[in-house]
């Protein structure tokens, strides 16, 4: 993580799960996007800045704030970056849900 | 020392001995009155065990024919207590002839005290010494018979009919341990009655020249009762066996449910170390592509592969542990350590529900013996029961707290308190009833196996409402006595 705000088109990820966090952005690295990884959404919230580009990769279902709950929060912040799901249990409300807040995929 | 001395004495001893065990067993459950008959009856021969051996050893006819005046008095109770025991043994006896046989007998009793010297006897001129068993014992020499013995063989005669009736009658209900029970308890109690009339009437008419000898054959049917009787307490611990293993099979079911319900959870706790293993695959596939490969990294990233699989056949060992049928297994149990593995299993769930599960265990807590599946099993259907209280409340409220305590010395004591809607009032009591619920879709099997499980740990179980809001489930497990620092 760096306190300097990101400029260039960057990948956040969102994951609870420290080694799930620590896989994904290996491999975005190794695919050469620029990545930023927080362990919950609020902490990535606290972060977030209008003038960050990019998406967001989050988890579902987290402690404390869900991926729906951030979402809606980033729909709200002025700056809504496109948020990509991740999750072993893609039920169709859910999905649903996830695309009427402006979701464009699911990744199971 | 004779023979008559010891075959009497050991008999009055085996008699007291049998007499108190069935006592004891009537003291501890008041309905088993066939117990207390049988009881009734082994003291009765005790007593005419005694009055036999003053018999033989006195010198004098007085004594000799009061003695046998009160051991009518004893085989009476003992005869009645023997129909009472067919009466509540078998539950087939026909009560009229219960009650003529039972008046027969009273009113020879009432003949023996009143006519003669006893029921058989008018008076004793002398008494004559023979050689029984190689001992000079004391009979009847010179005697006037009392006309009113028929009375004695008339009650004997009614009581037979009753008995042969009661049996024939517990025979055709058809069931074989019916028939079995029919058979040789009937059949003791008329070899004895037959025995007994049949010994008296040649001792009396003076054929046999012997003493009267009524609680020898009363000792061996006493044993095939008393054998039969224990075969009952063998049936109830294989009935006891029975139930601890249906008590199994429904916490094993009730397992099975308990996993369905929370199988969300586990599939995302599951899905993790997948995710990241493929996430992981996908990473050293790319490296391999470089024409330098950065080997180190490859190491790191396997290491992430092992350690993520490693996890993930923890979870699905823990749930198949979990699934497994098996007989309670009472181990030493780490209390946190057991919190702490529930917990884990349901933590998926409670983080969707919004849930915190707060654990209070001090350190120095001893270790508590139980079977740890079982327990897990316990502490999980208190979890999801609080999660499922929980549901209509603010999220910053939905808080549940596992804490244990030491109350007594050996004994822990465990609390789950939820600050959900509480239980009405109303249903508190039927709250460990099976098939009670007051949840959509719920079973009512949750808490009464709670407390099937703890109870078979030699534990107990309540639910209380907190006095603010939401309610707390206790339970007590033992402690391990050297677990204790």
């Amino acid at each position: 993580m760096t306190d300097l705000p990101a400029t260039d088109p960057t990948v956040f990820i969102v994951d609870d799960d420290a080694s799930m966090l620590r896989a994904l952005s290996r491999l975005l690295t190794l695919a050469g996007y620029a990545v930023e990884a927080f362990a919950s959404a609020p902490e990535f919230l606290a972060w977030h800045q209008p003038s960050d580009r990019g998406c967001v990769l989050a988890d579902l279902r987290m402690p404390h704030m869900s991926g729906l709950e951030l979402q809606a929060a980033l729909a709200r912040s002025g700056n809504p970056l496109p948020v990509i799901f991740l999750t072993a249990h893609g039920d169709i409300p859910t999905s649903v849900y996830a695309m009427k807040g402006g979701a464009s995929q699911g990744i199971r | 020392m004779s023979w008559v001395t010891v075959i009497w004495s050991a008999g009055a001893g085996a008699c007291l001995m049998l007499a108190l065990i069935y006592l004891l067993v009537w003291s501890l459950n008041h309905r088993a009155l066939a117990s207390l008959c049988f009881s009734v009856m082994v003291f009765s021969v005790l007593g005419l065990a005694i009055m036999e051996m003053i018999t033989m050893w006195t010198e004098s006819p007085v004594v000799f024919g009061r003695t046998i005046q009160w051991t009518h008095l004893v085989y009476a109770i003992g005869a009645t207590s023997s129909m009472g025991f067919v009466h509540f043994y078998f539950g087939t006896g026909r009560n009229r002839l219960l009650a003529l046989a039972i008046g027969l007998r009273l009113l020879a009793v009432v003949a023996n005290f009143t006519t003669g010297l006893n029921l058989h006897i008018a008076a004793i001129h002398s008494l004559e010494k023979v050689t029984f068993l190689g001992e000079q014992v004391s009979i009847l020499g010179e005697w006037v018979p009392n006309p009113w013995m028929r009375l004695g063989w008339l009650a004997s005669l009614a009581q037979l009919c009753y008995v042969v009736d009661a049996s024939i009658r517990l025979w055709r209900t058809g069931a074989p341990e019916s028939r079995k029970r029919a058979v040789i308890i009937g059949s003791a109690l008329v070899i004895f009655i037959v025995l007994a009339v049949v010994n008296a009437a040649l001792v009396t008419r003076g054929v046999l020249r012997m003493p009267l000898l009524t609680s020898i054959p009363f000792l061996g049917m006493l044993l095939v009762m008393g054998y039969e009787l224990s075969r009952d307490v063998l049936r109830a611990a294989k009935l006891s066996d029975d139930l601890a293993q249906q008590r199994n099979e429904v916490a094993h079911l009730s397992r099975v449910t308990t996993l369905g319900e929370i199988s969300g959870s586990l599939a995302h706790e599951l899905g993790q170390p997948l995710g990241a293993i493929l996430t992981n695959t996908d990473s050293i596939e790319m490296l391999l592509q470089s024409p330098t490969p950065d080997l180190a990294e490859v190491r790191v990233i396997l290491a992430d592969i092992r350690r993520d699989d490693l996890r993930a056949s923890e979870i699905i060992h823990g749930m198949r542990a979990f699934l497994r049928r098996q007989e309670l297994d009472l181990q030493p149990l780490d209390v946190r350590g057991l919190a702490e593995e529930t917990v884990k299993l349901v933590s998926s769930d409670a983080t969707a529900r919004k849930t915190t599960v707060g654990l209070e265990i001090p350190p120095d807590l001893p270790l508590v013996r139980g079977d740890r599946i079982h327990l897990q099993q316990v502490l999980l259907n208190l979890l999801v029961n609080g999660m499922d209280a929980m549901s209509t409340c603010p999220e910053a409220d939905r808080r549940i707290t596992i804490r244990a305590v030491c109350t007594a010395p050996h004994t822990v004591e465990f609390s789950v308190s939820d600050a959900g809607v509480g239980i009405p009032p109303g249903d508190l009591d039927q709250s460990f009833t099976p098939f009670h619920t007051t949840k959509q879709g719920g079973l009512g099997l949750g808490l009464p196996i709670c407390r099937s499980i703890i109870e078979a740990h030699g534990g107990s179980i309540s639910l209380q409402n907190n006095p603010d809001w939401g309610s707390t489930v206790r339970f007590t497990l033992p402690a391990c006595q050297e677990g204790h620092p």
